[in-house]
C-alpha cells in the first residue's frame, strides 16, 4: 500500500503540473509512466541509469534499490522528484550510468547497494550501532530463542544498526578433540537448521517501525552458520574469515539407494540453499560453487563487476574459483592443507570481496564502525546481547546436565516404608512430579537439545509415563485393615 | 382480424419464443488477441480483465486463460458472459462474489503446509481439509484463492485427490493460484495443476522422484503411471510435460527463447539454453522458473502477489494477526486448527494407545464391581483417537494401515468389547 500512495502522490504532483500520467497496464504500480515515451533508446543518458520496460518505453532516472524483486527508481518529470517501484517482471532491461573509475580502488564488485547513510536520533543526535556476537556451536549456542531475544533488545533501544559478529565454533573440542574440523567437510544439511534462524532476520525485522541495518562480520561462518550471512544484504569478513562447510553435497549418502533418488535430494537441498542467496541478493552460482564439487565457477570482472562463468577459464583475465574436482583436479592433501582446495568453495575475505559478496574487510570492531561512517557519529552499545547470549550458552549447559541427573532420580524413587497405599502414592506423586519438571526444562530449550544425545525421553514419552502412573493410582487401592 | 387480447397474447410468446431461441442459439463471442489470432467461442469466465475463453481446436474443445495484456477486444455475440455452467447451476449462496465498494476483488489466503513439523503431503496436506475450506471461501464471498504451499512433499496417493480437488471443486468457482514458498516432490506435483504459479524469492520447486526405504526409487509399472497421471496433471496446469518428467527421472531438459519471449521446451539438450543436464533431477529455484516463464513471477508479500496478479488493489479478507505474514480468513483459521489438531493428535498417540490399552488390561483384570471406571478411561482414550481419524481421515491408513470403512468396523469391536465389560 506505501507502493501504491507514493505512487499515486507522484500522479498527483504531475496532474498539478498539467502532465498526464501514463498507465502501461491496468495497475498502477506495473510502469506508472512517468517518463519518456516511444521505443526503448538505443543511445541512453551515460550518466543516468535507465530502465527499458517491456511495454517499450523507457525509465530515466537514477536507481535506488535492486531486490531479487523490484526495482526502486528516483525520477524527475518536469522538476518533480518522485520515488517509484517498477517490477522486475515488467523490465526487459536494467542498464546502469557507465561507472567511474576509481583508482584508489581495486576493481572489486558490489553491485550490491551500498550500506545505507547513518541516521541520526533524534534526542543525542547520534546513531545507535548495537553489537553482539554469534559464538558456540550453531544449532545449539546460536539458535533461534537467544538471537531473537538479543534483537528485540536491539529494539528496545531504538539501534538504527546491528552489527552481528559470527564466530561458531568450528572445533572439535566437545568430543574431546582439540583441532578444528577441516574446512573441506561438508555440513550442508545444518541448512534446515539455519532455517529457523532465518525468521529473525527477515520477518521479525519487518516489524520493527524503524527497520534496521544488520551487518553481518564473518569470522567463522562454517556449516549452517554460512547459510546466516546470505541473510543480510551487509557482510563484512575479518581478514582471516571464512565462510563455507557445506560442500561435498553429492557424497552425503554415499552409495546408499539408487541414484535417481539420491539427486532427487542434492536437488531439493541445493535450491533451497539457493534460495538463501537470492533472498539476499546474491547470485545462487555462489552456493552451487560451495555445495557441490562438480560444479564448475570461473570469474571474470568486467568494468570492476564479477561476471561469473559456468566453466572452465578461457582467457587470462578470467579465474577459476571451482573445478569439477574429478581425476587430476581432485584437491591434493598439499592444497587442503593450505586452504587451497578448490573442489568446494570456500569463501575467504579477499574473494568474498572481489566477488561483491562482502562489503569489506576490517579486523576490529572500530575498523569497522569506522569503515560504515559511523565512528563519530554513533553510540555504540555493546553488552547486553553478549550477555543474552552467554546466558543461554550456561542455560543449555545447565539442562544438559540436570536432565539426566532428573532421569535417574525418576527411575530412582523408592517406596518408603511400610509401603503401603500412602507410601505408594507418594511415591508416584514424587516421580510424577519429577517427570513435569523434565518436561519443563525439555520444552524452554526444545529448539538447542539433542534429547537422544543426553539419552532422556522426550516430552512425549514422558507425557506416556504420566499416564501409566495415572492409571496405576486408579488401579491401587488402601490395603484392608487387618 | 385477431382481437387485442388475442393479439397480445400471440406477441407474449412470439416474445417468449424468441428469448428461448436466444438461449438455445449457440453463442459465438469473437476474442481478437494481439498476436494476431482471433478465437470464436464462449467466454465462461470473466474477473478483472482476465478473460476465461471456450474455443475449439480442430475436434477438440480447449478452454484458456487470457490476460488483459494479450487481449486486443471482445465481440460479444449476445448479453455478457454469463457464468460457467457448473456456477450457473449452483445455489445462488455459491456464485462468486459481489464486490466491496471499492471495485476490488475478494482474495484468500489458504496455507498448505507450515514448516518444519505439519508440512506432510498426505498427512497435513489433504484433499479432504481443502475440500472442508470451500463453504467458509463462499461464506466470505471469495473471488481468488491463493493457496500458498510450503512443504517438502509426502505421499504419492494424496495427489492426485488434491488435484481433483483443486481442478473441479475450488477452479469452477474461484481463480485459484499457487503461491510457492516451498513445493518439493508431492507438494509441487500438487500444485502442478494450477495455471497460475508465483514463488517468493527463496522458493524451490520440483525434485519429484518417487522413493521409499533406503533412498529406494519407485520403479517398473507403478513409475510409469505416475508419470503418466503427471502428464495429466501438467495439462491441467497447462504446463509442458517435459519439465514434470525431468523433476520425476533423470531425463535432460533444454528450451529456446524466441524472439517473442516464447519458450520452446526440448526433452534433450538441443534447445538453446541447458535447463536440466543430464543426470540430474529437475528443482528450480525463483529466479530459473521466472526465467522459463514457469511462474506468473516473484513475489515475496501478498501485496506484491496482488500486483504480479495484475491488480491495482485486491480486496485480502480475514483478520490482521501479529504473527502471520497475511490476513487470516475463516478457511485458514480452520486449516490451521486441523493441522494444529494433526499434530497433536500425532505426538500424543502412543499416549492415546497406552491409556486405552491399559485400560482395557485393567478392566479384565478386576472384579465386574470395579471394572466401570477403568473402562471410562478407556473409553475416554477412544474418543480421542476416534476424534483424531474424524478430524484427519488419513490418519486411518496413514497410522493404522487400515481402509476408512475398515477403521470403522475396528471401532465398533473395540465399542463392543467395552459393552460387554460392562455387563455385570
Amino acid at each position: 500500500m506505501h507502493m501504491l500512495t507514493q505512487l499515486k502522490r507522484g500522479a498527483q504532483l504531475l496532474a498539478a503540473v498539467g502532465l498526464s500520467v501514463l498507465g502501461a497496464s491496468a495497475t498502477l504500480t506495473a510502469g506508472v509512466s512517468l517518463l519518456t515515451s516511444g521505443a526503448p533508446a538505443l543511445a541512453q543518458d551515460a550518466t543516468q541509469d535507465t530502465l527499458i520496460l517491456k511495454n517499450g518505453t523507457t525509465v530515466v532516472g537514477k536507481i535506488l534499490e535492486e531486490t531479487p524483486t523490484e526495482v526502486r527508481m528516483n525520477i524527475v518529470v518536469a522538476g518533480i522528484t518522485a520515488d517509484v517501484r517498477y517490477p522486475k517482471s515488467d523490465i526487459l532491461e536494467v542498464v546502469k550510468a557507465a561507472a567511474k573509475p576509481d583508482a584508489a580502488k581495486p576493481a572489486v564488485a558490489s553491485e550490491k547497494p551500498p550500506t545505507p547513510a547513518p541516521k541520526a536520533d533524534a534526542a543525542s543526535g547520534k546513531t545507535k550501532v548495537y553489537y553482539f556476537e554469534l559464538t558456540g556451536w550453531f544449532g545449539e549456542d546460536i539458535s533461534e530463542t537467544p538471537v531473537r531475544d538479543a534483537m528485540n533488545d536491539a529494539k528496545k533501544v531504538g539501534a538504527d544498526y546491528i552489527i552481528i559478529k559470527l564466530d561458531n565454533d568450528w572445533s572439535l573440542r566437545r568430543f574431546g578433540n582439540p583441532d578444528d574440523i577441516k574446512d573441506d567437510v561438508g555440513q550442508f544439511d545444518q541448512l534446515f537448521r539455519a532455517e529457523r534462524l532465518e525468521p529473525v532476520f527477515t520477518e521479525d525485522l519487518d516489524k520493527w517501525t524503524k527497520k534496521p541495518t544488520v551487518i553481518i562480520w564473518v569470522s567463522k561462518a562454517m556449516g549452517g552458520a554460512s547459510f546466516l550471512p546470505f541473510l543480510s544484504s551487509n557482510i563484512y569478513f575479518s581478514s582471516e574469515g571464512k565462510m563455507g562447510g557445506i560442500g561435498h553435497l553429492q557424497a552425503i549418502f554415499g552409495s546408499m539407494g539408487d541414484k535417481v533418488v539420491r539427486e532427487k535430494q542434492f536437488a531439493l537441498r541445493l535450491k533451497h540453499a539457493e534460495g538463501k542467496a537470492i533472498e539476499g541478493g546474491y547470485d545462487p552460482k555462489i552456493v552451487r560453487a560451495m555445495a557441490r564439487d562438480e560444479y564448475v565457477l570461473s570469474v571474470r570482472f568486467e568494468g570492476g563487476k564479477p561476471v561469473l562463468l559456468e566453466r572452465m577459464p578461457e582467457s587470462a583475465d578470467e579465474i577459476l574459483l571451482t573445478d569439477d574436482g574429478e581425476g587430476a583436479n581432485a584437491d591434493d592433501e598439499e592444497a587442503l592443507a593450505r586452504g587451497e582446495g578448490n573442489d568446494c568453495l570456500t569463501l575467504k575475505a579477499d574473494i568474498a570481496y572481489k566477488l561483491g559478496i562482502s562489503k569489506g574487510t576490517a579486523d576490529t570492531l572500530e575498523d569497522l564502525v569506522y569503515q560504515l561512517g559511523l565512528s563519530r557519529t554513533s553510540d555504540l552499545i555493546k553488552g547486553p546481547g553478549n550477555a543474552i547470549m552467554k546466558a543461554w550458552r550456561e542455560a543449555i549447559e545447565d539442562a544438559k546436565r540436570s536432565l539426566p541427573k532428573l532421569w535417574r532420580e525418576a527411575n530412582e524413587v523408592q517406596v518408603k516404608a511400610p509401603g503401603g497405599y500412602n507410601e505408594r502414592t507418594q511415591a508416584r506423586g514424587k516421580r510424577k512430579s519429577i517427570l513435569t519438571q523434565m518436561q519443563q526444562i525439555e520444552n524452554k530449550y526444545k529448539e538447542a537439545l539433542n534429547l537422544r544425545e543426553i539419552r532422556v525421553p522426550d516430552w512425549n514419552q514422558i507425557e506416556t509415563i504420566k499416564k501409566q502412573l495415572e492409571l496405576e493410582q486408579l488401579a491401587d487401592k488402601p490395603d484392608k485393615r487387618r | 382480424m385477431l382481437k387485442p387480447s388475442w393479439k397480445a397474447l400471440i406477441t407474449v410468446l412470439a416474445l417468449a419464443a424468441s428469448l428461448l431461441l436466444a438461449v438455445g442459439t449457440a453463442r459465438a463471442d469473437k476474442l481478437r488477441l494481439k498476436d494476431g489470432r482471433v478465437l470464436e467461442g464462449t467466454v465462461t469466465k470473466e474477473v478483472q480483465g482476465y478473460v476465461w475463453f471456450k474455443y475449439q481446436v480442430g475436434s477438440i474443445s480447449q478452454e484458456d486463460m487470457f490476460k488483459p495484456d494479450q487481449i486486443l477486444g471482445l465481440d460479444r455475440d449476445t448479453a455478457p458472459a454469463t457464468p460457467d455452467t457448473k456456477a450457473a447451476a449452483a445455489p445462488a449462496s455459491e456464485k462468486p462474489a459481489t464486490r466491496t465498494g471499492t471495485g476490488a476483488p475478494r482474495a484468500a489466503i489458504i496455507s498448505l503446509g507450515a514448516e518444519p513439523d505439519k508440512e506432510m503431503v498426505g498427512e497435513y496436506i489433504t484433499a479432504d481439509s481443502l475440500e472442508r475450506c470451500i463453504p467458509y471461501l463462499e461464506e466470505e464471498k471469495i473471488e481468488i484463492v491463493v493457496l500458498r504451499i510450503n512443504s517438502g512433499g509426502g505421499a504419492l496417493l494424496e495427489i492426485q485427490k488434491l488435484s481433483d480437488c483443486i481442478e473441479f471443486k475450488l477452479k469452477p468457482k474461484f481463480r485459484v493460484v499457487a503461491w510457492i514458498e516451498h513445493a518439493i516432490s508431492a507438494a509441487a506435483m500438487t500444485a502442478h495443476c494450477c495455471e497460475e504459479i508465483y514463488m517468493m524469492p527463496g522458493a524451490s520447486y520440483g525434485a519429484c522422484t518417487g522413493w521409499f526405504g533406503q533412498l529406494t526409487a519407485v520403479k517398473g509399472r507403478e513409475l510409469e503411471e505416475v508419470l503418466f497421471m503427471m502428464e495429466k496433471i501438467s495439462a491441467r496446469g497447462k504446463h509442458p510435460k517435459e519439465i514434470m518428467r525431468s523433476m520425476q527421472i533423470m531425463d535432460p531438459l533444454s528450451c529456446t527463447i524466441d524472439s517473442n519471449g516464447d519458450v520452446h521446451w526440448y526433452q534433450n539438450l538441443e534447445g538453446q539454453i541447458t535447463v536440466n543436464p543430464e543426470q540430474r533431477i529437475l528443482c528450480f529455484n525463483s529466479e530459473d522458473a521466472a526465467r522459463f516463464k514457469f511462474s506468473k513471477g516473484t513475489a515475496s508479500t501478498y501485496e506484491q502477489l496482488g500486483k504480479a496478479m495484475g491488480y491495482a488493489e485486491v480486496d485480502w479478507v480475514g483478520k490482521k494477526v501479529p504473527d502471520s505474514p497475511y490476513p487470516l480468513c475463516r478457511a485458514e483459521i480452520e486449516m490451521r486448527k486441523f493441522r494444529d489438531q494433526s499434530f497433536k493428535d500425532q505426538s500424543s498417540l502412543r499416549e492415546y494407545f497406552t491409556e486405552y490399552r491399559l485400560s482395557i488390561q485393567l478392566a479384565q483384570g478386576s472384579p465386574p464391581e470395579d471394572r466401570g471406571k477403568f473402562v471410562n478411561r478407556a473409553r475416554q482414550a477412544l474418543d480421542k483417537i476416534k476424534r483424531m481419524v474424524k478430524n484427519n481421515p488419513n490418519w486411518a491408513l496413514f497410522i493404522f494401515n487400515m481402509l476408512p470403512e475398515k477403521f470403522k468396523d475396528w471401532v465398533d469391536e473395540q465399542e463392543e468389547l467395552l459393552r460387554k465389560l460392562i455387563k455385570k
